[in-house]
């Protein structure tokens, strides 16, 4: 039989009540209850010291919850000293005893009772209540633990999928390496991951962004914060890529290492410039409408005023016939003048409108050319310029399919042009049929004023000839050129100058050459 | 409490009774015990509990007392005057799932002036999830009175029963917001040194001191009772030494044991491992004593200056122990009023000091 101590064997079994359980809430709902029961008493709580606050996180019964008695107990000793319940506190209430322990570590075990406890027993209680605390708050830390790591598990995982999901190209640098590359990063850049890995960071720059590479330094960073810019990059197949990059410190894996977070923008500099050229463009394009109207005012009131002019001096009594010719001749010219203008403006509104139809028939250069001579011989010799004109092509080869009308529309404006800036020489114009015979490459080549290198392709452009400062501008919306150059283009060719000031110009145009009887 | 007792096989009359405590304004609810031999079955009985609305709960028990004799057979009705918040407890389920059904049903029974019954299957293997919830939920304030319902020939059957009809593995207990006297006492006196119960499997202790626990119990039985054991015999001698569990600063709980096998000892209801026993003996003047004491408990507790009726909740074991001298027993609790109740398999009665236990081979006496 074994010496009998109950008392002792009691408080033994309470002491290891919990010895296997590691669990804060197994610990209490294990061992409260058997404090109850062996020691006889009528509630147990427990007060969970946090925060600087006890929160009540076990009580038996669960009536005793809503009664006043246990309100009142719980204020007691809530409201004295920890070092009170050394080794334990009494609060007496009607014909009961409430004692409290330290729950080392934890809290506070609240216990009533109808008998108090013998000076032994509460005594004894003592440490083991205090090991208990100190049980219940190792299992409350390895729970807080426990649910750190779980956290810090699940957000390296949830770190890992933004990672790989994220259309950001993200690079971790470190003692001047890469040491992590996400998927983004090797898609955009070509590379894989090993050979990002090896890498060094300045041959994914752009030798105009070398200085970037100087501000991949923790000691850059920790006084500048962050870093955000825009730069070119080189990927593996050598293409050039806009990127918009923002790099930080960031803690990776324990080294002190930086972020690097990029995005492609090459499509939206692509865009930018292209939004930019519009903008020039429109600002070019509203800067020449409001030149031309000024300029189309005048040329609509010169000639209208020679009209008005003249016609009031015919009204003269006793006219000469001489005068009376002279003064018919200019109001003609002012009216045909006028007309030209009237007929450009109709030409280029319906360029614009895309209304202009072309007409293709056969007809022979040769003699459009021999017409084209007739028809300015005249206007020339009355400027003493030499009229001079080349027709390599026998006529039966000398047919073309095109649209006369446009093609004799082109040519006159460049022959008029020619005769206008021309002042003294020879006016030369013709054709000559291209080695391959694809095309006929018609010309127009004066000796006049010639055109500054830097304005021969602005002329033909709308309205250029208003927006240019040029004195020797004599007539003209500066419509004739752009006209010729939409209708070139309409029949499938293209047109050019050839100039150097003062010394003279040629004017290129050419036009498919279709001729069946070449073949 | 005008109660009544109805011999058995007359179903209408029954009927009848339950017709009349419906319509009588003065109770509030019925405590409904019937008696284990030529019980009413459950079809017959499950529609006559359903007819009635006012709260009913109560059991089959091995024996009811009725104006203080025993009744092997009929039903007894107690009217009560006071309202029955019932329950049905299935012990199948978890202690957790018990507690929220408590939380659910029984949320604004926390007047510490109240009273509990609690009548459960004595045979439930759950017993103990039923009185450590009840009292983790309830605590000791209240005053409880109950015992175990069933058979003595310890088959399970639908034995606990409230308006719904009759459970099987469950409890039933009703809340009353009235405080009700009682007193408990067993009448057994230790005559061995504490011993330590060290191994047991459920209901069963299989050793006492690292020893055979038979062989343990036989050691200190058998010189005390100059009796030996045999193959047949135990039940015999063992009626009269129980087991008392020691609690520090209360009094010893109770614990029959009814068999052994195996050199095991199978008691009634458990004893935890780890916990002290000691060997009680009593004798027919001890435990007529300890009915006296219970008496006397109650009626000095009770603040009523008229008392019609005792209610006993006697242990059968004890009657079947007292045998002839039961009647003893009754008289002694019969002192000042007559006597009503049943014979349990266990008792439930707590004295507002410790935790909720269920007491074997003792004697609860209520009044209200």
């Amino acid at each position: 039989m074994v010496k009998y101590n109950l008392q002792t064997e009691m408080l033994l079994e309470l002491v290891f009540s919990s010895y296997n359980d590691s669990n804060e809430l197994t610990i209490l709902k294990k061992s409260i209850p058997l404090y109850l029961r062996k020691l006889n008493c009528f509630s147990a709580g427990v007060l969970k010291y946090n925060n600087l606050l006890y929160e009540e996180t076990l009580l038996i019964p669960y009536v005793y919850k809503k009664s006043k008695d246990w309100e009142q107990v719980k204020a007691y000793f809530i409201s004295i000293p920890q070092s009170a319940h050394e080794p334990c506190s009494e609060f007496k209430l009607e014909n009961t005893i409430y004692y409290a322990y330290n729950l080392t570590n934890y809290g506070i075990l609240i216990l009533g009772r109808k008998k108090p406890f013998n000076i032994n027993l509460a005594n004894e209680l003592k440490p083991i209540i205090n090991h208990l605390g100190i049980k219940l708050s190792q299992a409350h830390e390895k729970k807080q633990r426990e649910i750190a790591e779980k956290s810090l598990i699940e957000n390296e995982k949830c770190l890992r999928t933004l990672l790989n999901t994220t259309a950001a190209s993200i690079l971790i640098y470190h003692n001047n390496s890469i040491i992590y590359a996400n998927n983004s990063a090797e898609q955009f850049t070509g590379y894989n991951f090993r050979e990002l890995v090896d890498l060094k960071i300045y041959k994914l720059i752009h030798p105009d962004f070398k200085t970037f590479c100087n501000k991949l330094n923790t000691s850059y960073l920790k006084e500048n914060k962050t870093l955000n810019s825009e730069l070119k990059i080189l990927k593996k197949d050598k293409t050039e890529s806009w990127i918009n990059v923002n790099i930080d410190l960031i803690n990776w894996k324990g080294l002190d290492a930086i972020i690097i977070s990029a995005f492609d923008i090459t499509q939206l500099k692509l865009t930018e410039q292209n939004l930019i050229n519009a903008k020039e463009e429109a600002e070019k394009s509203e800067r020449l409408k409001t030149a031309f109207l000024a300029n189309i005012s005048h040329e609509i009131r010169t000639p209208m005023s020679g009209i008005l002019g003249f016609t009031e001096l015919l009204k003269t009594p006793h006219l000469t016939s001489e005068k009376r010719e002279k003064y018919i001749e200019i109001i003609e010219k002012s009216g045909d003048r006028m007309l030209n203008l009237i007929n450009n403006i109709i030409d280029i509104s319906k360029i614009e409108a895309s209304l202009m139809l072309t007409s293709y028939s056969d007809f022979n250069i040769n003699e459009q050319i021999n017409n084209l001579f007739n028809f300015f011989t005249v206007e020339a010799e009355n400027k003493n310029l030499k009229l001079i004109i080349y027709k390599p092509l026998p006529n039966n080869l000398a047919v073309v399919n095109t649209d006369y009308e446009k093609f004799y529309a082109i040519f006159t404006n460049l022959i008029k042009n020619s005769i206008k800036y021309t002042e003294e020489g020879l006016i030369e114009f013709g054709y000559d049929v291209k080695d391959d015979n694809s095309s006929i490459v018609f010309y127009v080549k004066d000796s006049g004023m010639g055109i500054a290198s830097n304005r021969q392709d602005a002329i033909f452009e709308r309205f250029i000839q208003a927006d240019i400062e040029d004195t020797n501008t004599t007539q003209g919306a500066g419509l004739g050129l752009s006209i010729s150059k939409a209708f070139v283009e309409m029949l499938g060719g293209e047109i050019w100058v050839k100039s150097v000031q003062n010394v003279g110009s040629t004017f290129f145009f050419s036009l498919p050459y279709n001729n069946k009887f070449i073949q | 409490m005008n109660q009544i007792y109805l011999p058995p096989g007359n179903i209408t009359s029954l009927k009848s009774h339950l017709i009349n405590l419906e319509n009588d304004k003065t109770v509030k609810s019925i405590l409904f015990f019937m008696a284990d031999a030529h019980q009413y079955n459950e079809k017959d009985l499950t529609p006559i509990l359903k007819n009635t609305i006012k709260p009913i709960i109560g059991g089959v028990f091995p024996e009811l007392i009725f104006n203080g004799k025993r009744k092997k057979t009929g039903i007894l009705l107690i009217p009560l005057q006071f309202e029955l918040n019932t329950q049905i407890i299935k012990l199948s389920d978890s202690s957790e799932t018990v507690f929220e059904q408590l939380e659910t049903i029984q949320k604004n029974s926390i007047n510490p002036l109240s009273s509990l019954f609690v009548f459960y299957d004595a045979l439930s293997k759950n017993k103990t999830v039923l009185t450590e919830t009840l009292f983790n939920f309830f605590g000791v304030n209240l005053i409880y009175i109950g015992g175990g319902a069933g058979s003595l020939n310890f088959n399970s059957f639908p034995c606990i029963l409230n308006n719904d009809g009759l459970y099987e593995n469950a409890a039933v207990i009703g809340w009353a917001n009235e405080k009700i006297a009682i007193g408990a006492a067993h009448g057994w006196e230790s005559i061995s040194s504490p011993l330590k119960v060290t191994k047991t499997i459920k209901n069963k202790i299989v050793s006492i001191n690292w020893k055979p626990a038979f062989e343990a119990y036989k050691e200190v039985v058998e010189p005390h009772s100059k009796k030996t054991f045999n193959e047949d015999n135990f039940f015999e001698i063992a009626k009269s030494y129980p087991l008392g569990i020691s609690k520090i600063d209360a009094e010893k709980v109770v614990r029959d044991p009814f068999k052994t096998i195996n050199d095991s000892i199978h008691l009634i209801d458990k004893i935890h491992e780890g916990e002290y026993i000691e060997i009680l003996n009593g004798n027919k003047e001890s435990l007529i004593e300890s009915a006296k004491t219970a008496t006397e408990q109650a009626f000095s507790n009770s603040k009523k200056t008229e008392i019609k009726t005792t209610f006993c909740l006697d242990c059968i074991s004890r009657a079947l122990y007292m045998d002839d001298n039961f009647d003893m027993e009754l008289a002694a609790v019969e002192q000042k009023s007559a006597t009503i109740g049943i014979l349990s398999i266990g008792e439930i009665a707590n004295s507002g000091e410790s935790v909720l236990e269920i007491f074997n081979k003792t004697i609860v006496i209520g009044i209200w």
